[in-house]
């Protein structure tokens, strides 16, 4: 590692990349989604509690947020806070399914300083993306991007999670990116949420990982929010830190205000505290017990004695929590094979024992919710 | 990026760009440009020292004097200066200063 490296894993003072949750209530039921969310969480953090994190934010010097969900969208006091965050300097950039940019609210937005939006897509045609977030989304998404496109909302992100079924359209995502002046992003499905059950079906073939990396490696204006450093271990870095950074140059706050130690370890044993507590936020990644043990020096485990573990450092620890290897087992997506043959030896060993989620929040099967395959350990 | 060190003149005034902020850190500090919307890092304590004063003082050679920085060492910070000059935290005299948050 470099030093540069060394000093991030130790921890900061202030994250580089917060990720906020703003609601859990989605008016959608995508079947990767991250945070299990669908149905509003009665907990959720009030309007006065958020300013409050928006002040504090500012204090600690955090320049931008990465606004989530659930859809961000459907609180109601979405553009007050959004307004609070604007008038304290920091910047906002917020992860949308796009229901609720209209005409006009995108005209709205387009006032905006400092706002960004990240809109989600899934697949380049209705059949791939409606697959996985719901029958007529597609058509809505793209209404969506007109309507920005229409209110000079300049350049937006537009961001796919790469799956079996859709990484073999990466060139057309960057082409309808163009088409709309916006900036493309592609980040790593990871098994988290509604996604432990359905990433062994989904996620990308050992092929074309390898495929999507020297695509990635000849782009490195696609923004990949540092998802595929696993990939790295396949030669030349990709762009970005390369690390691990959960607890230690990002977390997360969920819509109740539990601090947990990256957007994809949802998950009890990955919460470091509560923005509720005395001290609030800052208190919890300074000093909370869960973010200075994961800032302590890690054992590269089975991955010892791998010459590319410097490259990769072992990959992503959620992707081995919710697939049920150890954390110090390699990413079970390892370019070399070794993840596949620890998942292999963990089922000829009486099968996976699947972390569960949490805290679900996923609508009752029915409810615009497609049946999922489900696998209980 | 042997590439960008042309772009940086030691022989002229620079100072930071007027909406970039700087957070201290235990290697340096972050830099984020409200503008751009970039984010980048000050590797050392001295480049931070620098750029901080780089604006006080005639040009960047007189900057590196007074915050009492090796010779030796000049050729690695106008390296790491001139990158900054590329994602616009620097800026010269030609600079025209912000004033209207219009959308691009």
């Amino acid at each position: 590692m470099t030093s540069l490296k060394n000093q991030l894993a130790a921890g900061l003072n202030s994250p580089i990349c917060l990720t906020w949750e703003w609601t859990y209530a989605c008016n959608l039921q995508c079947v990767h989604c991250l945070s299990s969310s669908g149905r509003r969480d009665p907990n959720e953090l009030s309007t006065e509690e958020m300013k409050g994190i928006v002040d504090q934010i500012a204090e600690m010097q955090i320049f931008y947020v990465n606004i989530g969900g659930g859809e961000p969208m459907l609180r109601p006091d979405f553009f007050e806070i959004m307004e609070y965050c604007v008038e304290k300097g920091v910047g906002v950039k917020f992860s949308t399914n796009g229901s609720r940019i209209t005409a006009e609210s995108a005209k709205r937005l387009a006032g905006m300083d400092y706002v960004d939006i990240q809109i989600s897509l899934d697949g380049i045609d209705e059949a791939t993306n409606d697959a996985i977030r719901g029958d007529g989304v597609y058509a809505r998404v793209r209404e969506a991007m007109n309507h920005l496109r229409d209110a000079n909302f300049g350049s937006f992100k537009m961001s796919v999670v790469m799956t079996r079924q859709n990484v073999a359209q990466v060139n057309e995502y960057e082409a309808l990116a163009n088409e709309y002046g916006a900036e493309l992003r592609l980040t790593r499905f990871r098994p988290s949420g509604r996604g432990i059950d359905t990433w062994h079906e989904l996620h990308p073939t050992s092929q074309q990982q390898v495929d999507l990396y020297n695509w990635l490696l000849a782009r490195p204006h696609v923004l990949t929010g540092d998802s595929f450093f696993h990939l790295s271990a396949l030669g030349e870095p990709l762009p970005g830190l390369n690390l691990c950074g959960a607890g230690r140059v990002v977390c997360l706050i969920d819509p109740v205000g539990d601090v947990y130690a990256c957007p994809f370890v949802l998950h009890d044993e990955f919460k470091a505290g509560s923005v509720r507590e005395e001290g609030g936020f800052a208190a919890v990644w300074r000093s909370s017990e869960l973010f200075t043990s994961l800032r302590e020096p890690t054992s590269a485990g089975a991955c010892g004695s791998c010459g590319a573990y410097d490259a990769c450092g072992g990959g992503c620890m959620a992707t081995k929590f919710f697939t049920g290897l150890p954390l110090d087992a390699p990413d079970p997506e390892c370019v070399f094979g070794h993840g596949e043959e620890a998942l292999a030896a963990l089922e000829a060993n009486g099968g996976a024992v699947r972390p569960s989620v949490s805290k679900d929040h996923s609508k009752p099967i029915g409810v615009g919710r497609k049946r999922i395959p489900v696998t209980i350990a | 990026m042997t590439t960008t060190v042309s772009v940086f003149d030691a022989d002229r005034h620079w100072r930071l760009h007027e909406r970039v902020a700087l957070r201290p850190e235990p290697f340096g500090a972050l830099a984020y440009h409200y503008g751009n919307r970039r984010l980048t890092f000050l590797r050392s304590p001295d480049l931070v020292t620098l750029v901080e004063t780089m604006g006080d003082q005639p040009t960047a050679r007189a900057a590196f004097e007074a915050a009492g920085i090796n010779p030796k060492r000049w050729p690695s910070f106008e390296k790491a200066l001139a990158s900054l000059v590329v994602g616009q935290f620097l800026v010269d005299d030609n600079h025209i200063p912000f004033t209207d948050p219009a959308r691009g």
